[in-house]
């Protein structure tokens, strides 16, 4: 991302694909590439990526050429946040946001809201088909989505991706909202509009959610330690059961500029080689990003965590004092 | 997401586009001509193919990855 305008190339930074089709007076026509905790392929297939490519060229056809004011270019690799860290290197679209972030809060202007980017369909209460993103599948009862009368088999207008429909929820605030989805119903020719209100924090990530972005690494308080997931053989060696939530601590982060977790850990008595089962109210953690996800977002600062791990066939704890910020 | 379908897409973008890629990790190959085809002009500099878009006035696909 080294060079490159991120107020001109806006999308998830968390992503690993992203594509964009843009006319030439700079209008972003269709996004491709999103992605949610389903994993990093859900959205990507050859049918949905030709759809995307033929609706860039409708749109660019379609598209009345404007001359907007643009705004000033903002390169990463000139954010003060980033420039201190800055080695040279490739810079990665995942080291954006980090970056922004630690900015924002370094100027007292951030709020956890800002890390609501690009929300799943699944946040209006939506499921997409994979191939023919525009086409609802799914519509989770009770949800905005059903309350604006959505229906599976709808087929949402002027988006192509779901990606497009990351993209407009991503614009929304993060407080009550409301958002307008045009449609066409199967079997009628008529375009509907559907007012989808939004509602407090409707963008807010679950840890499950958010588990997947390499952004949330930055995010305090953290743990200070990790590890590998036992499997089904390591749990079976453990005499854990097979769908039991476990990770064996390989490392503490008692180095760099993250080392305080990783020492109050330590303190607390947090060892190399322990089993870790949660913490005593929560174990039902779906992957150890889960985990970590869950630590930084549910967490508080100065609380107490009572980490449960497994000793001689029983579950023990520690209580792990979480710093301060 | 592999190169596979990165080349299905490239073949499908002969109506036209523009392409400019930019890559965060080790750079792909160049394109063999089997890849491409005269209505695409593959780049690996945005900032080259962004003034091309502009010149000829075609669409721009950009991809990151």
């Amino acid at each position: 991302m080294r060079g490159i305008d991120l107020h001109q190339w806006t999308f998830d930074w968390d992503l690993t694909f992203s594509a964009l089709a843009v006319h030439p007076d700079g209008t972003v026509l269709h996004r491709y590439g999103g992605r949610d905790e389903r994993g990093p392929d859900h959205w990507l297939t050859q049918a949905s990526f030709q759809r995307f490519l033929a609706a860039g060229l409708s749109a660019y056809a379609a598209h009345a050429p404007t001359q907007g004011k643009p705004l000033a270019p903002l390169v990463l690799e000139s954010v003060p946040a980033f420039a201190e860290r800055d080695r040279g290197a490739c810079i990665h679209c995942h080291s954006v946001l980090p970056a922004l972030r630690l900015e924002a809060q370094g100027r007292g202007d951030w709020s956890a809201d800002s890390l609501w980017v690009y929300p799943p369909p699944s946040k209006i209460g939506l499921d997409l088909d994979r191939d023919h993103q525009a086409l609802i599948v799914a519509v989770a009862p009770g949800s905005p989505a059903d309350k604006a009368g959505l229906q599976p088999g709808d087929l949402l207008e002027g988006l192509a991706t779901a990606t497009d429909l990351m993209a407009k929820l991503h614009d929304l605030p993060a407080g009550p909202s409301t958002l307008e989805l045009s449609y066409r119903r199967p079997g009628q020719e008529s375009i509907r509009n559907a007012k989808l209100a939004l509602p407090k924090d409707w963008k807010a990530y679950t840890p499950a959610e958010f588990a997947w972005r390499p952004s949330k690494w930055g995010l305090s308080p953290a743990p200070g330690f990790g590890g590998p997931v036992l499997d089904a053989s390591q749990l079976r060696e453990q005499a854990l059961p097979v769908d039991t939530f476990a990770f064996r601590v390989q490392y503490l982060v008692t180095w760099g500029e993250n080392q305080r977790w990783g020492q109050a850990a330590a303190r607390a008595g947090i060892r190399d080689g322990m089993v870790i089962l949660g913490t005593e109210t929560k174990r039902d953690f779906q992957s150890i990003d889960h985990f970590h996800a869950w630590w930084r977002l549910e967490v508080e600062p100065g609380s107490v965590v009572r980490v449960a791990f497994w000793k001689d066939g029983e579950v023990d704890f520690i209580d792990m004092n979480v710093l301060p910020e | 997401m592999n190169a596979a379908l990165l080349t299905t897409g490239l073949a499908l973008v002969g109506l036209g586009l523009t392409w400019g890629q930019v890559q965060a990790t080790d750079p792909a190959p160049e394109p063999t001509t089997s890849q491409t085809s005269p209505a695409v002009h593959w780049r690996t500099d945005l900032g080259a193919a962004i003034e091309e878009a502009t010149r000829t006035r075609r669409p721009l696909l950009a991809v990151f990855r």
